[in-house]
């Protein structure tokens, strides 16, 4: 159980962090690799302001805060999405929403369990989420724009904004942007942006590790479910601006709970690369989803779908090398889950009909692609 | 309704097209074919002793309908007969259908079982699979006319086609049972079913001492012990995945599309076609504790009856699901059809007389799996009616044209050649090993023929 070893520094992602910490405040570069490992650090220079602090510490006491620290990140994102509806966070519903998202949770397990980041992120996107509904326009880009600042993805949430034309709010969030950019210039020498933008930047694009088990982005899917390097990448660029798209067109007339939920989906779905502790994000649909289809009193078709999506994102497969090559779509489950949720954000009771048509699809598009390798066209 | 029209007749005439081509289904070369050959060449109905030809005592009524074409029609004969079949049970599933649906809903069950790769690649074939399938499927369509003694010929006659047809009777029996109320009548007629068979099972125990022989009798049991095992839920769900949308015989995914439309609708579903629903679950029982060793072949006689469920899920449901499921049965039936077109395709220089028989067979056959075929036609050039093969390591032996006798079931013939193919390719791993060795040891033998891509070798006696 990973919650009873947080005393200690966990997992190889946070030695990377602490590594990094320590070389940016020697002014070393971290990204021809750090002391323990040849694999570069691969976050933007920006991130320096979140992990300085672990360069000031020893390794025995900075782990077990960063845990801690994490867990509580956790915490703190599932009282303030709570409190979104304006309701009184009561002790027992605050309980058993961090009950479910930890001790049967695997991507929060996997988090804490391998030291890595993605807690502190879902904090920062949760905080600038609740800060821009309590109309704390300022403090909420701050909070988006340090979590992009310390990975770019969470960039996508920008599109709530153009969704609902709030340009001034784009505006302030490109500024804060701006403003940790040239902040990092000044702490962080030219040439580790120079060699994080040329060198370490556009591996994120190329289809390296993407079919690994433990990516359950939608890239993850296709490479998992494709050979061909092309059609894999095409056809990730075509799915992902199409689903942005209908984000666009869908989110024009959403309510904005779901926009925000659906939001949080395409941040994990259009991922290039979405490890499984990256879904600590579906946090946000899970909770936000819940309350709003509870206040709509709706039917348990919806429900359902929730739960069946909890069920994909919180377990893992433990021997994923095992499953036969006909059953590889197993190993997209996580995936399957966060569109299950993507859907229902955005149809709400409509879903129904948008998962059979994924459905009929899926099943239809497997047994042509079958049918086309036995004949020896192989994709 | 034109559609589905038009995919039944292109179906149709690519499949009698194919059944025009020569045979090269592995359990056809090795047994349906190779037995009614083998009692034509010796003008008597036998008993084959040996590992290689078991199931020459299960009940074989079809390929007793095969004996009396083979002489007339080669190949040609038994494919026409599944041809035929398979026009048959496209009848009886169109009555059954309309037992439950009007035309349209009737004709999309037909196209969709149909228009299926299997069924397609069956109707040009010389299995059995059709043949019973037909019967089992007119049996069930007197039933459902309470017609209970021409139910119990068909499905005696199934019965008599292949043994699995049993489970298909226990089902048939529940079914009238439950539909009618009659068991008296139900169990009579399971009874008559059993008895029109009988006579195949007499004979087996008559040849070999037990009358369901092969099974049970040591020889086939380690197959038979794989079962997909219906008591292990998560496996049964995989192999039922496996079979339909990453099959070895491709079939159609709309019955596993279909499921999750069938467990929301279940209720409009069991009320008005609550009969098939018991047969789908009992059918898939059935094919859930039966050993895989059929693959797909072995849901053949169960998916006429699938179809026209399946037709009725899609009836009983909401207009958006209604008209997404019928546009994805046009698109699957457009693909398998343009799919077994594409198949066709290859047989074309052999229809247009471009190409031999022989050449056609031999572009197209794994050699690996011990078909033996006189590619260039050294054999029929070489061997006369006074010659005797020996052969071993040859598995399939519909093509042998030449008087021979296998390993299996040599007692003791002078034989002049010996035919060997892969494995076995060598006089000496014969000499000790089989009842011919005597023979080989005490004469001299000389290579005179090798062929790499059909895998054999020939070694002719030397006289002294």
């Amino acid at each position: 159980m990973i919650f009873l070893e947080m005393l200690n520094p966990l997992g190889m992602d946070f030695t990377v962090y602490y590594e990094a910490a320590h070389m940016f405040l020697r002014g070393l570069d971290p990204y021809q690799g750090i002391f323990s490992s040849t694999f570069p650090y691969n976050y933007p220079p920006t991130s320096v302001f979140f992990i300085w602090w672990l360069g000031m510490l020893p390794k025995f006491i900075a782990g077990p805060i960063w845990n801690f620290a994490s867990l509580a990140s956790l915490m703190i994102s599932i009282f303030f999405l709570l409190k979104l509806f304006g309701q009184k966070v009561t002790i027992v519903p605050f309980l058993v929403w961090t009950i479910l998202f930890t001790l049967p949770f695997f991507p929060v397990k996997f988090n804490i369990g391998n030291g890595q980041i993605n807690l502190f992120l879902l904090l920062f996107a949760v905080l600038s989420i609740y800060l821009y509904e309590k109309k704390k326009l300022n403090l909420s880009a701050f909070f988006l724009s340090f979590a992009i600042g310390i990975k770019f993805a969470p960039a996508i949430f920008v599109l709530y904004f153009l969704i609902k034309k709030d340009y001034a709010q784009i505006f302030r969030i490109g500024i804060w942007t701006l403003v940790l950019f040239l902040a990092s210039l000044i702490v962080v020498p030219e040439v580790l942006h120079v060699e994080y933008y040329s060198n370490i930047f556009p591996l994120s694009f190329t289809l390296g590790a993407k079919d690994w088990y433990y990516n359950q982005s939608l890239e993850g899917f296709l490479s998992r479910s494709f050979r061909t390097p092309w059609i894999i990448l095409t056809l990730t660029y075509i799915f992902s601006a199409f689903l942005i798209l209908i984000t666009w067109i869908k989110g024009q007339k959403t309510d904005k709970y779901r926009l925000w939920s659906a939001i949080a989906c395409l941040y994990l779905i259009v991922h290039p690369i979405a490890l499984q502790h990256y879904f600590v994000f579906s946090v946000i649909p899970f909770i936000l989803l819940s309350l709003y289809f509870r206040q709509q009193k709706s039917g348990i078709l919806i429900w359902v779908v929730i739960i069946f999506s909890y069920l994909l994102i919180a377990k893992d497969i433990r021997n994923f090398h095992l499953v036969p090559p006909e059953f590889r779509f197993l190993l997209s489950h996580m995936f399957f889950g966060i569109i299950s949720l993507w859907v229902l954000s955005l149809w709400e009771n409509h879903s129904g009909k948008i998962l059979t048509l994924i459905w009929v699809i899926f099943t239809l598009t497997a047994y042509m692609l079958h049918a086309f390798c036995k004949a020896k066209i192989c994709f | 309704m034109i559609f589905l029209l038009i995919s039944i007749v292109v179906s149709s005439a690519n499949n009698f097209f194919s059944a025009l081509g020569p045979e090269i289904g592995f359990d056809a070369l090795w047994y349906h074919l190779t037995i009614p050959k083998l009692y034509l060449e010796f003008g008597k109905v036998f008993h084959i002793p040996g590992g290689l030809l078991y199931y020459s005592e299960m009940p074989r009524w079809t390929e007793m309908i095969y004996l009396t074409l083979l002489q007339a029609m080669s190949d040609t004969g038994p494919h026409l007969v599944n041809w035929l079949s398979g026009l048959g049970i496209i009848i009886c599933l169109y009555l059954i259908s309309r037992q439950f649906l009007n035309r349209i809903y009737s004709l999309l069950s037909v196209a969709m079982f149909y228009a299926s790769p299997i069924v397609s690649w069956l109707s040009s074939s010389a299995y059995i699979e059709l043949p019973r399938t037909f019967w089992e499927l007119i049996s069930f369509l007197f039933i459902l006319k309470r017609k209970y003694f021409l139910t119990a010929l068909s499905m005696g006659i199934a019965l008599s086609i292949k043994f699995h047809s049993i489970g298909s009777l226990a089902i048939l029996t529940l079914i009238a049972y439950m539909l009618f109320k009659n068991p008296l009548k139900s169990f009579l007629m399971a009874l008559l079913a059993i008895l029109v068979a009988v006579p195949w099972f007499i004979m087996a125990d008559l040849n070999t001492g037990y009358p369901l022989y092969p099974l049970g009798a040591g020889i086939i049991d380690s197959q038979l012990s794989s079962s997909p095992s219906f008591f292990q839920p998560l496996s049964f769900l995989g192999n039922f995945w496996k079979v339909f949308l990453a099959p070895d015989d491709l079939i159609s995914p709309i019955y596993v599309t279909i499921l999750p439309f069938l467990m929301i609708s279940i209720k409009k579903v069991w009320q008005k076609f609550h009969p098939l629903v018991i047969f789908f679950l009992l059918s898939s029982l059935l094919w859930g504790i039966t050993p895989p060793t059929g693959g797909g072949r072995f849901l053949i006689p169960y998916l006429p009856l699938w179809s026209v469920l399946v037709s009725g899920v899609i009836f009983v449901q909401t207009k958006w699901n209604k008209y997404l499921l019928i546009f994805a049965s046009i698109v699957i039936i457009s693909f398998n059809i343009f799919y077994r077109l594409a198949a066709s395709y290859r047989l074309r220089n052999f229809l247009l007389g471009n190409e031999s028989k022989q050449a056609n067979i031999c572009q197209r056959l794994d050699f690996s799996l011990g078909t033996f075929v006189d590619c260039d036609g050294f054999f029929e050039k070489n061997l006369s009616s006074k010659d005797l093969v020996y052969v071993s390591g040859v598995h399939n032996l519909f093509y042998l044209n030449f008087p021979f006798v296998h390993e299996t079931w040599y007692h003791g013939q002078p034989f002049n050649y010996i035919l060997l193919q892969n494995q076995k390719l060598s006089l000496e791993s014969l000499d000790n090993e089989s009842l011919a060795g005597d023979r080989i040891k005490n004469n001299r033998w000389e290579l005179i023929y090798t062929n790499n891509k059909t895998r054999v070798k020939l070694y002719k006696i030397v006289q002294p």
